[in-house]
């Protein structure tokens, strides 16, 4: 390979040679596109070569040199004098790293380093940093396996030039092929083949000792556009247990036929029944009778289900919404009138009922089980974890807890983010675990079950947990906590949640890019949840998200300060008192409070805390809600209680900015609109 | 026997894979540029060659690897040729536009000379 060295040599001082000219034209004519273009191949084509060559400090030096042109390029920007000048420098160094390689003086390593330090100067800073030769992937010994590769390739597949026949020799090398079926079902009739197009699928069976990657390996350029499944089957894969199963199903499975093939026939296999009579054992009524009986029989057990939009659902929910509305609309005309007959009241009660029932049915039909969103997650872990050279086993238990259709939507993310943060931070690599004396394998739980009204998810991992020290002077650091304010423990977790404050060292990415938890909190918040976390040094880390059932409905309390009518969601509401003067203490630092029962709570009026005129500004005299979020209560005050009222959200965000404290707003009956609070913040605002 | 064109403006890549495959007993045929590399499709098909593959850079004076791919899949004599593309580090959407383009694959530079030779079997 001695004249491939010369050969580079060679070629890269005419490039240089070439680069340098270019670089003087384009100082005079920067909008010179084609003499960019060349200028950047030629850095590009320098970095390439020389690493090829083996020659890894041109090749990364030219890199960078590349980066920096990328960029001027893509951006269209104007090219400094200073950022000239670098370049200029950099070409010189190249051109002696270049003459040192021949058998010159060599460049000093350090002046190389310096160079390319200079050169990210004029680099934004999401640039990726230099990579170098990946290492051989680490081969995780997992003693012999059986592995199932499906593949079905598309029937274009051969004008891309690739032979699956290669595939599967390839595959065949790997190990020991225990089964190879070939599915012909998919065949034409002659006259109909087109020989440019590819009908068969396959699926083979291989007894290997490699781990599944390196099976996968082989379908790398065909993965995308075909489909290509590689799966482990080993504890599955028995021969004894194959009597239990029909023909049929094996066949499935083999991938000899597909399931449609396998109804298709089944439909035209005669019954029993037919080949009975027609052996004359039995006449066409008596069959008959025999199936009407059975039919009977079969109808008992069945639940019949049909398909319906979700559009249509959402219909059916809206106009129950507005139902609600129009009938306490009619209830409040109606009971105006004084002397109204207590038939009436009974009347409207029995509406009120079957509304609420009505109302919970066609809930009940847009929940779905969170299961399957939860084993999609099971694929992303385990990519993410052999991204990330970890061991991670996701387990999942109340996969049969039911939500709301839209909060499912709508909550996926966050929690793909907030397992992907356990993953990314939370489970330790394989060999630190077992220095800290835990299993290597690291563990993330998910879990979901009804709470209190609402659904509560929970993301457990067994990781090393938060630094809360770090925690804290990280946002020391960033400006979101000031030094002289004591915080506890939870408080300073929840600074994670904070904007600004992202605990990713670097963005480890593939698939997508992390995002703060930030994003994730308020995203929750909009789904009028909560997210809290607890986490233990060295054991784990817990989140736990609470969810309401729906978005739509909310059972509410209505209560007034001044003029102003509002709900708050019975949920997040404990009792309501009325205070004594005695009950009231002032505390010093964190103003009154009041004792209920031996408890004392933060004291907290809802006038001042939205800034509104009140009637009843002494605590004896108003009404003191007690009203929490998963963690902490407060005395909220208020003038009156009016009562109970289920009302129908109405997001404000599009006519108004988002107000601190406010979820959203109702139409009342009476066509007046109230404001629904948002305890949440409520109960942060108090605390500040 | 299998006759492999590289397509590529670098003489360092061009003579150090043409140096590996001959090594490992493939022919090799070398082009600077697209337009090259049709020029050389052409001169083969004359003598009664046919590629069994081409490895193309992306990158190239003249005419780049993304239009070279496209032009050999219109031609019907060449069209069923695979390609694989010869990108720098992991650029993904590089490989994707040159599967868009037609290609069977890709293979990163800088690359082992195993894993380089481990991608051409698929192929040839």
């Amino acid at each position: 390979m001695e004249d491939l060295v010369q050969v580079f040599l060679e070629e890269s001082q005419e490039i240089l040679e070439q680069l340098e000219e270019d670089l003087l034209k384009l100082e005079h004519d920067q909008a010179d596109k084609e003499l960019m273009a060349g200028i950047f191949r030629a850095a590009h084509t320098i970095k390439g070569s020389a690493g090829l060559t083996g020659l890894d400090d041109i090749s990364h030096l030219a890199h960078r040199l590349e980066d920096v042109l990328d960029q001027v390029r893509s951006d269209h920007k104007v090219m400094s004098r200073e950022c000239f000048e670098t370049v200029f420098q950099t070409v010189d160094m190249l051109n002696k790293m270049v003459a040192g390689a021949a058998g010159g003086e060599q460049v000093n390593p350090n002046e190389v380093a310096a160079m390319t330090e200079r050169l990210t100067f004029f680099l934004s800073e999401d640039t990726t940093p230099l990579k170098t030769v990946p290492d051989q992937v680490q081969q995780t010994k997992t003693g012999d396996r059986i592995y199932r590769a499906k593949l079905k390739f598309r029937d274009d597949f051969f004008e891309s030039g690739t032979d699956p026949l290669k595939l599967i020799l390839e595959l065949a090398e790997k190990g020991e092929v225990l089964e190879a079926n070939t599915r012909i079902s998919t065949l034409p009739a002659f006259s109909e083949l087109d020989p440019y197009k590819l009908y068969l699928s396959w699926t083979l069976v291989v007894r290997s000792s490699l781990p599944i990657s390196e099976l996968e390996e082989i379908f790398i350029f065909v993965f995308d556009d075909n489909e290509i499944l590689v799966e482990d089957i080993t504890n599955t894969y028995d021969i004894t247990n194959l009597s239990d199963k029909k023909t049929g199903e094996i066949m499935v499975d083999d991938g000899i036929i597909e399931h449609s093939d396998l109804e298709e026939n089944l439909k035209k296999q005669k019954k029993i029944g037919e080949l009975l009579i027609e052996d004359h054992k039995v006449t066409r009524r008596q069959v008959e009778h025999v199936v009407e009986k059975q039919q009977a029989g079969r109808k008992c057990e069945q639940v019949n289900t049909i398909r319906v939009d979700t559009k249509r659902l959402e219909n059916v929910l809206n106009f129950i919404a507005e139902l609600v509305i129009s009938h306490s609309r009619v209830k409040e005309l109606a009971c105006k009138q004084n002397d109204v007959e207590e038939e009436v009241t009974t009347a409207f009660q029995e509406v009120d009922k079957i509304i609420r029932r009505l109302q919970e049915e066609v809930m009940k039909t847009s929940m779905v089980p969170i299961g399957g969103t939860f084993t999609r997650f099971q694929r992303m872990v385990r990519d993410l974890a052999a991204e990330q050279g970890k061991e991670v086993e996701l387990s999942i238990s109340g996969q049969e807890t039911e939500l709301d259709k839209r909060v499912i939507e709508q909550i996926t993310d966050p929690l793909k983010h907030m397992i992907r943060n356990s993953l990314d931070h939370g489970i330790e690599m394989p060999d630190v675990r077992e220095a800290n004396g835990k299993p290597r394998g690291g563990k993330i739980h998910l879990n979901a079950f009804h709470q209190e009204g609402s659904i509560a998810i929970e993301i457990t991992d067994d990781g090393k947990g938060l630094d809360v020290d770090a925690i804290y002077r990280k946002a020391l650091n960033k400006g979101l906590v000031e030094e002289n304010i004591k915080l506890s423990k939870e408080e300073i977790l929840k600074l994670i949640m904070q904007p600004g404050f992202s605990t990713a060292q670097q963005i480890t990415d593939i698939s997508g890019r992390g995002v703060g938890l930030d994003v994730v909190a308020t995203n929750i918040q909009q789904l009028r949840g909560t997210l809290d976390l607890e986490t233990t040094p060295g054991e784990g880390t817990r989140f736990a998200v609470k969810l309401p059932l729906t978005l739509a409905i909310i059972d509410g309390m209505m209560v007034t300060v001044g003029e102003e009518r509002f709900i708050i969601p019975l949920t997040s509401i404990v009792e309501f008192i009325k205070a004594r003067p005695e009950d009231i203490k002032s505390v010093e630092g964190t103003g009154r409070v009041i004792n209920m029962r031996n408890e004392y709570l933060p004291l907290a009026a809802l006038h001042r805390l939205l800034g509104l005129p009140a009637e009843k500004t002494d605590p004896t005299e108003g009404i003191m809600v007690i009203i929490r979020d998963n963690r902490k209560k407060i005395a909220l005050l208020v003038d009156d209680i009016l009562g109970q009222e289920q009302v129908v959200t109405k997001s404000m965000k599009e006519n108004y900015e988002q107000v601190e404290g406010v979820a959203g707003a109702t139409i009342m009956g009476d066509g007046r609109v109230a404001i629904i609070l948002d305890v949440p913040t409520l109960i942060k605002m108090a605390g500040r | 026997m299998s006759l492999i064109l590289i397509v590529d403006d670098s003489r360092t890549v061009r003579m150090s894979i043409e140096y590996l495959l001959k090594s490992k007993g493939y022919e090799v045929c070398c082009a600077e540029h697209g337009v090259d590399g049709l020029d050389k499709l052409k001169n083969l098909q004359g003598q009664g060659k046919k590629p069994g593959l081409i490895l193309t850079d992306i990158n190239m004076p003249k005419m780049g690897g993304l239009e070279f791919i496209t032009e050999v899949k219109k031609n019907a004599l060449f069209r069923f040729i695979p390609i694989l593309v010869l990108t720098t580090e992991s650029q993904d959407s590089m490989k994707m536009e040159g599967k868009k383009a037609g290609a069977a694959g890709w293979i990163v530079k800088p690359y082992q000379p195993e894993q380089l030779v481990a991608v051409v079997k698929k192929f040839v």
